[in-house]
């Protein structure tokens, strides 16, 4: 096994010298420039394909005192044994005039290729031709004004006034630095932003001589900021009349809180390239043994401040920008009471919408709405921060009917007017149909058969009443609509309570010794005397005459509270009365009349004993 | 002269006649099944006849026909409260709260109690209360001046409590804050906001006891359940 795989390696190593011959017949180099004629301020791009030829192969490019050159990539595909090679070199002019792109060899099998010559023009900015102008427009920052190409041609200046705030910052900057071959610059377009407002970070590389291989770049740390790339870019600028190459990357940042914000420092490490015309083979292991060196950008403060909250509407979820819009949709326009509604809105616009808070949606008449679930994402586009915010949530209807989503507001700060400014949705009309599911636990098909033919197939409501409550109120209704009636009942109680504690006697009482008196001064017989006397003691002191011997109506008189001196009296006028009545014969000459007065005495002396 | 007389007699003619037009229309959308429109001419006689009972009970047919059982139960309800003898509005309040897993008359209470408990209205009630009160005033005031009639008095005074305690208990119910849950379904949440769990669904049609508010939450007892809980106001339809 062994054996047979170290031939198949002998065999496949004898062949490739033979495959190598073979495609040394197919082998061509070929060049060619992206544009004719160009500007000082353009660049040129020069292609060589190599067609054919395999290994460490490298084109030598001829003698060009007319540009800088630099190498910008190196290409090889290889397709059923069939390889292309390109490569492709940034010329940058360096004098006005006609000048010749010498022939580009290429040794390979012991044979030199060659490619044909190329002429390009090289105008200044004024002899420019109208197309070059216009392809060249196309190779540069179209954001650097044309102001800055006549300033670019002269030793450092201040960038001019026109310039935008970033563009500026970057330039005054790079062309302090402008004496050093590599160098990083970085600025913001507002230093003093409000909070959540997108602020545009441009961080840049220049050299003005290449560097071996890649350069591995470290991002800026941030503090108080949300930050998101939006886009990387190459130009040209010339400080001090050296032509730097910058490579840019911007991003979108955008305060979080009040208060400081720091950047801090953005760096790459690089090798410099120190020796011209390597192969690309050279170019791979050149770079190997020397030590990397780091260039680092500036660091940026930002001081954020809070939208001003006079006449902040409540709508205001935290968006500050411009060219804000957003839109409302449902996934149906008709549902049946109880089904859920999607309900989406979008808002899309510049700046950063991540930070914002969720939208609150306002009670909906007829619905029954949830929180909203909230996604976000930026788009970066053309150096812009772009964002979305969609809220979702669910309204479920709870009768049917017509309904009208109202028209929602959304909210925003505008940096520039330096005002809030409020966009609606628009109103959105939903149909609810009534429900067709029955509730659980509600059986309108219940079967039960209860005899006597008689099927029982459902519970309904009764119909309507056709008309108005004719029950007027009834007579206790009205009675217990006058609160008077008891306010009168009580205090007629309390009268009467107030009429008996503040007179001992009762009615009653005065009616009996009134009636006493009455019947002692007209007595004509000591019956009258005694049923008097009787009437008068069972009213004042509840003691029953009639069926009681004398002995127990003493004892009754005294336990009633009846004073002993008259209960003495009392026990000598009974027995007077008792033998009057009944023994007529023994009196000792009283009379009726007499018996009548003590007895009159007695009522009165108890009436004034009563009071004691 | 003539438009003098119209001008008095319009209010008196709008007052008889309108009312009962406005019926028949309802009614006659009610039974080609134009519930909603049914239900916006109920609640425009509503704003002229605030405590009629029909009016009640026949909202709460149109909700109950829409699909709304926990509204249609409120109806109902409020309805009752008014004619608590009406046999129709006991039928469909006992129906929609029997679906509901509510009951009308409690678990183990015979409902001639229930009918006799319900037989008049509160107000019914507090007349009948003042009148035994007056005849115990007057009965007392007697045996306080003559020391007569003192059983009567007594007698009197125990129908007088009996009385008083069934018009308190109506009463008491009568201001019990009550609602009833109208959205299909709510959150029974331990705390007022989303942010705290929530302990159970609650379907609509059951009768919830009310006990607090914050904001826009609030504290409920579900009365079939006897859980405690919080639930989003407008979940609620308030009796």
């Amino acid at each position: 096994m062994r054996k047979l795989f170290l031939l198949f390696v002998y065999l496949w190593m004898c062949l490739l010298p033979a495959q190598a011959a073979l495609d040394l017949n197919g082998v061509s180099i070929t060049a060619s420039i992206d544009k004719a004629a160009i500007t000082l301020e353009d660049e040129l791009m020069l292609t060589v394909t190599i067609d054919g030829a395999a290994g460490d192969i490298a084109p030598q490019l001829p003698s060009m005192p007319a540009f800088n050159v630099y190498q910008r990539s190196f290409v090889q595909q290889t397709n059923n044994f069939h390889i292309i090679t390109t490569f492709q070199y940034v010329l940058l002019p360096r004098f006005p005039g006609k000048t010749t792109i010498g022939p580009i060899t290429l040794e390979y099998g012991r044979k030199t290729y060659k490619t044909d010559p190329i002429s390009v023009t090289v105008y200044r900015s004024a002899q420019q031709p109208a197309q070059a102008n216009t392809q060249a427009q196309g190779m540069v920052d179209t954001s650097i004004p044309s102001s800055l190409r006549e300033t670019q041609t002269q030793k450092f200046a201040q960038a001019p006034a026109d310039m935008p705030t970033l563009e500026k910052n970057l330039y005054n900057r790079a062309a302090r630095l402008g004496n050093k071959e590599y160098f990083m610059v970085a600025a913001v377009s507002n230093a003093a932003p409000y909070i959540n407002q997108t602020v545009t970070l441009a961080v840049r590389f220049y050299y003005a001589r290449p560097f071996m291989g890649t350069a591995p770049y470290t991002a800026p740390a941030i503090n108080n900021l949300f930050m998101e790339e939006i886009g990387r870019s190459e130009g040209r600028q010339i400080i001090d009349g050296k032509t730097y190459i910058y490579t840019e990357i911007r991003y979108a940042v955008s305060a979080v809180t009040k208060g400081p914000a720091n950047i801090g420092p953005a760096s790459i490490k690089y090798v410099p390239e120190t020796r011209v015309n390597l192969s690309m083979f050279d170019k791979m292991f050149a770079s190997m043994g020397q030590e990397p060196q780091t260039v680092q950008s500036n660091s940026i403060s930002l001081q954020a401040k809070e939208v001003p909250s006079l006449n902040r509407p409540k709508s205001f979820y935290g968006a500050v920008g411009r060219g804000y819009t957003v839109s409302a949709a449902i996934d149906r326009d008709e549902v049946e009471a109880g089904d859920a509604i999607n309900l989406t809105v979008k808002i899309n616009g510049n700046g950063n919408l991540k930070p914002t808070s969720d939208l609150k949606l306002p009670a909906m008449a007829g619905f029954k709405t949830y929180d909203v679930v909230a996604t976000s994402g930026v788009v970066p586009s053309n150096g812009e921060l772009k964002s979305y915010k969609i809220f979702k949530t669910v309204l479920v209807p709870s009768a049917s009917g017509k309904y009208t989503i109202p028209a929602l507001p959304w909210s925003f700060f505008d940096p520039m007017l330096r005002e809030y400014r409020t966009i609606y949705t628009e109103p959105i009309n939903v149909t609810v149909t009534p429900s067709t599911q029955a509730d659980a636990g509600f059986d309108f098909s219940s079967q039960q058969d209860l005899g006597n033919g008689f099927r029982q197939l459902g519970k309904d409501i009764l119909y309507l009443k056709s008309t108005l409550s004719t029950n007027k109120d009834s007579f206790l209704a009205k009675i217990g609509g006058m609160n008077w009636l008891a306010y009168l009942a009580l205090a007629f109680l309390i009268l009467c309570g107030i009429f008996a504690l503040t007179d001992k006697k009762t009615w009653a009482q005065k009616h009996a010794l009134a009636k006493a008196k009455a019947q002692l001064k007209n007595a004509y017989h000591e019956d009258v005397i005694s049923d008097a006397l009787s009437t008068y003691l069972q009213v004042r002191y509840h003691v029953h005459t009639a069926s009681l011997p004398l002995r127990d109506i003493v004892s009754e008189l005294k336990q009633h509270g009846c004073p002993a001196i008259l209960v003495s009296r009392f026990e000598m006028l009974w027995q007077k009365l008792n033998a009057a009545r009944f023994a007529p014969v023994d009196i000792q000459g009283e009379g009726t009349h007499e018996l009548a007065a003590q007895a009159l005495e007695l009522i009165n002396d108890m009436e004034k004993g009563g009071q004691k | 002269m003539k438009k003098y007389i119209l001008s008095l007699f319009l209010p008196l003619f709008c007052t008889l006649f309108l009312p009962a037009e406005s019926m028949q229309q309802a009614e006659q959308m009610y039974r080609e099944g134009r519930f909603a429109a049914a239900l916006g001419a109920y609640e425009n006689l509503l704003k002229n006849y605030p405590n009629d009972p029909h009016l009640y009970y026949n909202i709460g047919n149109c909700y109950f026909k829409m699909g709304s059982r926990g509204l249609a139960t409120a109806n109902y309800y409020r309805a009752f409260r008014l004619a608590p003898r009406d046999a129709d509005i006991r039928h469909n309040l006992a129906l929609v709260l029997e679906s509901g897993g509510e009951r009308l008359v409690p678990a183990g209470m015979p409902v001639v109690l229930h009918k006799a408990f319900f037989s008049l209205t509160v107000l019914e009630l507090k007349g009948l209360t003042f009148l035994v009160l007056f005849v115990f005033c007057f009965l007392a005031g007697v045996w306080l001046c003559r020391r007569k009639a003192g059983l009567w008095a007594c007698v009197s005074l125990a129908v007088l409590l009996l009385l008083g305690s069934w018009y308190a208990w109506r009463n008491s119910l009568l201001k019990q804050p009550l609602a009833i849950v109208a959205a299909p379904t709510a959150e029974l949440r331990s705390g007022p906001g989303k942010n705290f769990p929530a302990s159970a669904n609650v379907a609509q049609g059951h009768l919830l006891i009310l006990q607090d508010s914050k904001d826009n939450w609030d504290e409920v007892v579900v009365k079939s359940q006897g859980i405690k809980g919080w639930i989003e106001t407008h979940d609620l339809e308030k009796i």
